[in-house]
């Protein structure tokens, strides 16, 4: 009976978004309500135990929170002030095979401005490029809805990258690791979906000579970034070596003419590049100052429920690090770009209104829905409620479980339409029940992070926001249908990487 | 942000009192989001 009661706020997620469509924060409402009410009348959980846990989640939200605002803001700013532009108009002159356009700018292109920021804006801002390079509408969607799921995880400043950490308490690099070993699969996977979205098998053919090297490399980047522990910046610059070598064997291949002369606005592609130069000097630098003394973080007492779940006291949770967390260095990254574009006399008081504007308007849904999901899965875990669904799937599908891990995953994007929010909801869950099959926790919870990367292709919000992109709006299902084969396929690969990392080798991050 | 502060003060002191009246704040608050 406790096993239906702990699947009530997950059934309640469900309905209220799939069937009833209620939007994502009155869902997230309506399920941390069903968490408390179940966590109080049947769990053995009092408002002491519910304030412990409602103050964990509130202070794990501030810290997701602030590296969202912060990237909302850094990306508004570059918008704004027309150096996404600029930066767009330099990459087309550089390629001229469509096959290859296409490729890099919906496989990588999108992964570098998932890298920074995220939250829909590769399908905003690479939809409309492909379009007006002539691409069919539908195709552009699917393929840049795919191409940069792969970087979903590591994305948006590791966003999501620190939520499975903080979710599942395990350790952040070894977490990252093995979140690099699946990231390599799910690029190659969509990395070749792109290609068959733009042509079918053939151009699957074509695409090996690009996708195979360029994920070699790729993956190279990202490990050794995860070694350096420059957790924000795994994505974009793994992204980024991606597309120059990519770029690089297009070179070596076509030949193509010199461009004489690069595209400049109001901006030079150096000042449009100027706050990414920035993120990547400070990302690398505070590490080497041992800054890690100046932190910010919150103290819990441990707990029991009445019956008999023992939560563990805290002692320093969700560690903001003042020289680290991603948000200071966005926002100083920012600052620095406003104070050029006001040397350069294209700063007004009017645009940096608009950026605020946009920047709140954009995050306001976000953060509400995030405040209450997360505090669900507080709730859920400090409760008993987690430990009680794993051990029943645990026990219902024993050693088959690896296999169908990763469409957890999927499917908490797909209702959320956030992977943030995907490893809220079964971060934890994956964990307790590998703990309960006795297999790697952290395979187990980079499978969940990954698969939730590759199911942001699904998400509702990224669907409607390329639909409206794309001049799409109301085709929604056409785009669904494009894209939920490859999504699917690339998580039934995952999970069969998993079986076997599991089941048959044995691998262990866990030291 | 206050509903926090207060949940977190009311759990550091401790005064249960003060982390009730929190946890009925946040359940107002969500009430408040889920019907309307």
């Amino acid at each position: 009976m406790l096993t239906i009661y702990s699947l009530l706020p997950l059934t309640a997620l469900l309905i209220s978004l799939l069937v009833v469509k209620y939007s994502a924060s009155k869902s997230g409402a309506l399920s941390i309500l069903i968490a408390i009410a179940c966590a109080f009348l049947f769990f053995g959980m009092d408002a002491y135990g519910l304030s412990i846990a409602l103050g964990k989640g509130l202070s794990l939200a501030v810290y997701v929170l602030l590296i969202i605002w912060s990237a909302v803001f850094l990306y508004h700013v570059v918008y704004e002030f027309g150096a996404i532009d600029v930066i767009n108009r330099n990459i087309v002159l550089f390629i001229k095979d469509p096959f290859v356009q296409f490729l890099i700018l919906s496989w990588l292109f999108a992964s570098i401005l998932q890298g920074i920021s995220g939250f829909g804006v590769p399908v905003i801002i690479v939809v409309p490029i492909l379009i007006h390079l002539g691409f069919d509408p539908l195709k552009s969607v699917a393929a840049v809805l795919l191409g940069h799921s792969w970087a979903v995880s590591f994305g948006s400043m590791g966003s999501s990258y620190f939520t499975i950490f903080l979710v599942t308490g395990l350790d952040q690099q070894r977490i990252g690791y093995a979140m690099v070993i699946f990231d390599c699969i799910a690029m190659l996977m969509t990395g070749l979906a792109v290609a068959f979205v733009y042509g079918g098998f053939s151009s699957v053919r074509k695409a090996l000579y690009y996708v195979v090297p360029s994920t070699i490399v790729t993956t190279a980047v990202m490990m050794f970034i995860v070694h350096m522990d420059l957790v924000s910046l795994v994505a974009l610059l793994g992204a980024l070596s991606g597309f120059v070598t990519m770029y690089a064997l297009y070179w070596l291949r076509e030949k193509p003419p010199k461009v004489e002369r690069l595209f400049r606005a109001e901006l030079s592609l150096v000042d449009a590049l100027l706050p990414y130069i920035v993120i990547i000097i400070l990302s690398l630098l505070f590490p080497l100052l041992h800054l890690d003394r100046f932190f910010l973080s919150f103290r819990f007492p441990e707990y029991t429920t009445a019956l008999g779940h023992f939560v563990k006291a805290e002692e320093a949770f969700s560690k903001i690090k003042w020289f680290g967390h991603p948000a200071p260095i966005s926002l100083f990254a920012a600052g620095v770009a406003l104070l050029r574009y006001k040397q350069i006399g294209i700063f007004t008081k009017e645009k940096l209104a608009d950026v605020k504007i946009q920047a709140v308007k954009k995050s306001i849904n976000t953060s509400i829905t995030l405040f209450f999901l997360i505090s669900m899965a507080l709730v859920m875990m400090d409760s008993g409620m987690t430990a009680t669904l794993a051990d029943t799937v645990a026990t219902i599908t024993g050693g088959v479980f690896p296999l169908v891990a990763p469409f957890f995953g999927v499917l908490g994007s797909f209702i959320t339409g956030s992977n943030t929010n995907s490893n809220v909801i079964f971060g934890k869950f994956q964990v307790s029940v590998a703990e309960s099959l006795q297999i790697d926790p952290y395979i187990m919870a980079a499978l969940q992070s990954i698969a939730g990367s590759v199911g942001v292709a699904l998400g509702p919000t990224n669907i409607l926001m390329g639909a409206s992109a794309s001049g799409l709006t109301g085709n929604e299902s056409g785009i669904y249908a494009k894209v939920l084969k490859p999504v699917l396929l690339t998580a039934t690969v995952l999970g069969l990487a998993n079986f076997l990392m599991l089941t048959v080798w044995h691998t262990h991050f866990g030291g | 942000m206050i509903i926090f502060a207060g949940l977190y003060a009311s759990v550091l002191l401790p005064a249960p009192a003060l982390g009730t009246a929190g946890v009925i704040a946040f359940v107002l608050i969500a009430l408040t989001q889920a019907l309307f």
